[in-house]
């Protein structure tokens, strides 16, 4: 069941929802635990019932070890336990890749059947293996099956994230003057889930009509020109943010309903300045895991540069290799390593002596312009199946495929007065649509200028963290933006059609 | 601005407003997203002044190869060789269903075209032409009729409309299209579903002369589409007889061709049963047309095999040469129209060979 079906939002959300209000109105904390179990497991079992009993498994396994680190804190334990988290997350998730490749070096043909990945392994796995290191750490002390249950399969961030710790929900889910139905809640909460529903549905799945088209014309190896390859590439990049994005925003919005606060998870990544500031903002909670529990463990910056250096590529190649068993995402993660690097090394030189121009607005602009454009090439990695399509886009868009005008941008002024220059070559079919030209300035005025959800709501705190925010748009709860969000919602409901699958499920 | 508290927000905002509102978009959207603009413009001309002639045809009329001379549509060869005004509504896809609700528009109008002309493809009676669910046009014929009877037909058709667009039906019934067995002279070729996996094809066969490496996908590809069993109770006949009566009532003639088919590829493919099942079927429509006194003008052997494109597909679709074949032969015989009989196809295959030859 998706968040943008109807099935869930008509159906599911409102039972689910009235089942839990109950249950609060006779103010049973096992009701209310148990109403929300119930509901998250039935939600995972409609993709595929089977799975259940393997995140069952999951859960109890991970439970009892967490049980036993508590009595004992023996550090095998918890290596037990992260292995056999890892060993079946790479058995699901790296099998075919590893034999693929190692077919391709022995040049043998060990074969397999095409495992079928279980939904979120990918996202309990880790919240699941950071949780027996918070025992181990002694960041938990107490443990109960129904709450550690709740926070794994609480079906707010069960399938695509956030990834949440046990700190972020259990103390909340244990506070029963929060963890209650209220109007408010439910107001504030349906508020972010439509906006989250708006930025998928309207957008996200709108501007993948011109995304998909040429990276499946790059996969197929049909001649791409500049235009159409970066057409490709900036559809792909504002579908990614919009769709994975107002996930988390349906998520948290979710959450909310019920009275939970959920971390934020993208904190308007496109404005940043430099590609560290990047990963503050994108996919927040995966940066924290890794930060939290594989860079620092690795020794972090702590052991000079080139240890801190090689610790952040390790962590940014792990990172793209948790994104998906391929060459291209161990390429994207690798890249972004990279910047990382670069990054660093330019804010080190940057320091002695402190330069003044650093807070220009020019520079500001010329940054903010330089991370965006290394995020939309490594994103063509990400999104390309294989190594030749990637290479096939990114060679069109530095122009060596040449710079074709479709005959429908023709009558432009701008296009008539540079053919007054220079000799234009004209193409009658284009995967370059002008109505692209739309998208980019609706998704980029909002991605670029206006307030994230969290920024336009900050006044009333819909997330773990408190967003502070200067913008001048803040949302209130009066007629005005009531009827505003009623337009967005009706939008959405309509546009729910075009149903598809969150571009982060497959991870 | 005052705030208002959680649960009158909640309700007023997520439930009350949205009944009133959610309707009203659904509307906005069912005329945006069906939205026909030749469907309009005829309408505005048949209120405005006389149409000679009204052109209505899929695929056929539409499509030209990668490696043709000439990239004009039959539609476009036919108003330049015929030099009066006409209106030509022609998309892949289209079939009878879909020409009976244009003709239909012809109702009431002030002036009626003088001529319709519909081109008949046996491929439209197929499986993919007529059974398919997505070839049904179901939310387009909706629409057409509202313009036609007007806002009232839409809202006690409404739920047929929330139904294909918001509710997954069309998707069921697509699923259950594609486990249909596919019957041919009795015989039972798999599912449909497996029919597409068989024929598939992975080149292109674009200006190439390689369609001899796939001989099994052709034969079945040209079986599937056109010798499929057909008797006189096919739907269509039923749709082509309905918009017979209604131009028969606005005073409008009625002027059909049977489009060319590609039966010398068939029979290198199939066998001489290709020839034998597709006339067979070719029969049952001119049987038709003659018992409705329909006028028709047969093309079904003007082509050569040379003169088709698309060839993956095992379809139709014609060359700019055959194109201009069609567009004039359409052209002599409307020129013609009277009380002279209609040449055959095989007639008037000769008779443009001995005009290529003088």
């Amino acid at each position: 069941m998706l968040f943008n079906s109807y099935e869930f939002i008509f159906i599911f959300l409102p039972i689910t929802w009235s089942l839990f209000y109950f249950a609060s109105r006779l103010s049973s904390k096992q009701l209310k635990t148990a109403s929300l179990c119930f509901a998250s497991l039935f939600f995972y079992a409609w993709w595929n019932p089977k799975f259940v009993l393997f995140i069952l498994s999951s859960i109890g396994f991970n439970y009892l070890i967490g049980k036993k680190i508590l009595k004992a804190k023996q550090r095998r334990l918890l290596w037990l336990g992260i292995l056999v988290n890892l060993i079946f997350l790479g058995y699901f998730k790296y099998t075919n890749f590893i034999l693929d490749n190692l077919n391709f070096v022995l040049n043998s043909s060990f074969q397999m059947q095409k495992i079928i990945l279980p939904l979120a392994i990918s996202f309990f796995t880790f919240q699941q293996i950071a949780f027996l290191v918070d025992v181990y750490q002694e960041k938990i002390v107490d443990v109960t099956f129904s709450t550690y249950f709740l926070f794994v399969t609480f079906f707010p961030q069960l399938i695509a994230g956030p990834i949440v710790h046990y700190k972020h929900l259990i103390p909340q889910f244990k506070d029963q003057t929060k963890f209650k139905a209220d109007f408010n809640n439910l107001s504030l909460g349906a508020v972010i889930f439509v906006l989250g529903l708006f930025k998928k549905v309207v957008i996200a799945d709108g501007i993948s009509e011109y995304a998909n088209p040429v990276f499946s014309a790059a996969a197929h190896g049909t001649h791409l020109d500049f235009l159409e390859a970066w057409g490709g590439a900036l559809s792909y990049t504002f579908q990614l943010y919009f769709d994975f994005s107002g996930y988390s925003d349906m998520a948290i919005g979710l959450g909310r309903m019920f009275g939970i606060k959920i971390p934020l998870n993208f904190n308007s990544p496109y404005k940043s300045p430099n590609i560290i500031q990047f990963w503050r903002r994108w996919h927040i909670t995966l940066s924290v895991f890794l930060r939290d529990y594989l860079y620092i463990p690795l020794g972090g910056s702590r052991k000079g540069k080139l240890k801190r250096y090689t610790n952040l590529m390790i962590t940014m190649i792990l990172g793209g290799l948790w994104h998906g068993a391929g060459w291209t995402f161990i390429i994207w993660g690798s890249l972004h390593g990279v910047f990382l690097v670069i990054n660093h090394t330019w804010q080190a030189l940057l320091k002695f002596p402190e330069k003044t121009w650093q807070s220009h607005w020019a520079y500001i602009k010329f940054s903010q312009l330089l991370t965006f454009i290394c995020v939309v090439f490594a994103w063509v990695y990400f999104r390309s199946s294989d190594f030749h399509s990637a290479h096939h886009m990114i060679k069109a868009m530095i122009g060596l495929n040449g710079i074709n005008i479709p005959e429908d941008l023709k009558s432009w002024k701008l296009i008539t007065l540079l053919n007054q220059y220079f000799a234009i070559n004209y193409v009658q079919e284009s995967l370059f649509h002008r109505h692209v030209l739309r998208w980019f300035a609706f998704a980029g005025a909002i991605c670029f200028f206006l307030p994230n959800p969290s920024e336009f709501l900050a006044d009333y705190h819909p997330a773990f963290e408190k967003i502070l925010s200067s913008s001048k748009i803040r949302w209130r709860f009066n007629a005005l933006f009531g009827f505003f969000i009623t337009i967005i919602f009706c939008i959405s409901v309509i546009y729910v059609t075009r149903k598809s699958e969150f571009l982060y499920f497959q991870f | 601005m005052k705030e208002i508290n959680g649960k009158t927000f909640f309700i007023l905002f997520f439930i009350v407003l949205p009944m009133v509102f959610i309707p009203s978009f659904l509307v906005i959207d069912f005329y945006h997203s069906e939205n026909d603009t030749q469907a309009k413009n005829l309408i505005k001309k048949l209120d405005q002044e006389i149409l000679p002639l009204l052109f209505l045809g899929d695929s056929v009329v539409t499509s030209y190869g990668a490696c043709d001379s000439g990239k004009e549509r039959i539609d476009e060869l036919i108003h330049n060789l015929l030099g009066k005004e006409m209106i030509s509504i022609s998309y892949a896809g289209y079939n009878m269903e879909v020409y009976e609700s244009y003709v239909n528009l012809v109702n009431g109008r002030r002036n009626p075209p003088e001529v319709v002309v519909i081109g008949i493809n046996l491929r439209t009676f197929s499986y993919d032409g007529a059974i398919k669910p997505a070839s049904r046009w179901v939310t387009k014929r909706l629409y057409l009729a509202t313009l036609d009877q007007g806002f009232q037909y839409l809202v006690s058709h409404i739920a047929t409309y929330i139904k294909y667009r918001f509710l997954k039906a069309a998707k069921k019934l697509e699923s259950d299209f594609l486990e249909l067995p596919f019957i041919s002279e009795g015989k039972n070729y798999g599912s449909v579903k497996d029919i597409y996996k068989k024929i598939e094809i992975p080149d292109t066969l674009e200006c190439t002369k390689n369609e001899n490496k796939y001989p099994a996908q052709l034969a079945l590809s040209f079986r599937y589409n056109y010798m499929f069993d057909m008797d006189s109770q096919h739907p269509f006949f039923k749709n082509l007889n309905n918009l017979n009566t209604t131009l028969k009532k606005a005073g409008s003639k009625l002027v059909v061709y049977l489009t060319p088919l590609n039966f010398e590829d068939g029979d290198k493919y199939v066998g001489e049963s290709f020839t034998l099942k597709v006339e067979k079927n070719l029969n049952v429509i001119r049987e038709f047309l003659k018992v409705q006194n329909i006028t028709y003008l047969d093309l079904s052997h003007i082509s050569n095999k040379d003169q088709f494109i698309d060839k993956k597909h095992a379809c139709e679709h014609l060359n700019f040469e055959a194109r201009q074949n069609v567009s004039l032969a359409i052209v002599q015989y409307l020129d013609s129209l009277g009380p002279k009989s209609a040449p055959s196809s095989r007639e008037i295959r000769s008779m443009q060979s001995a005009d290529k030859k003088q």
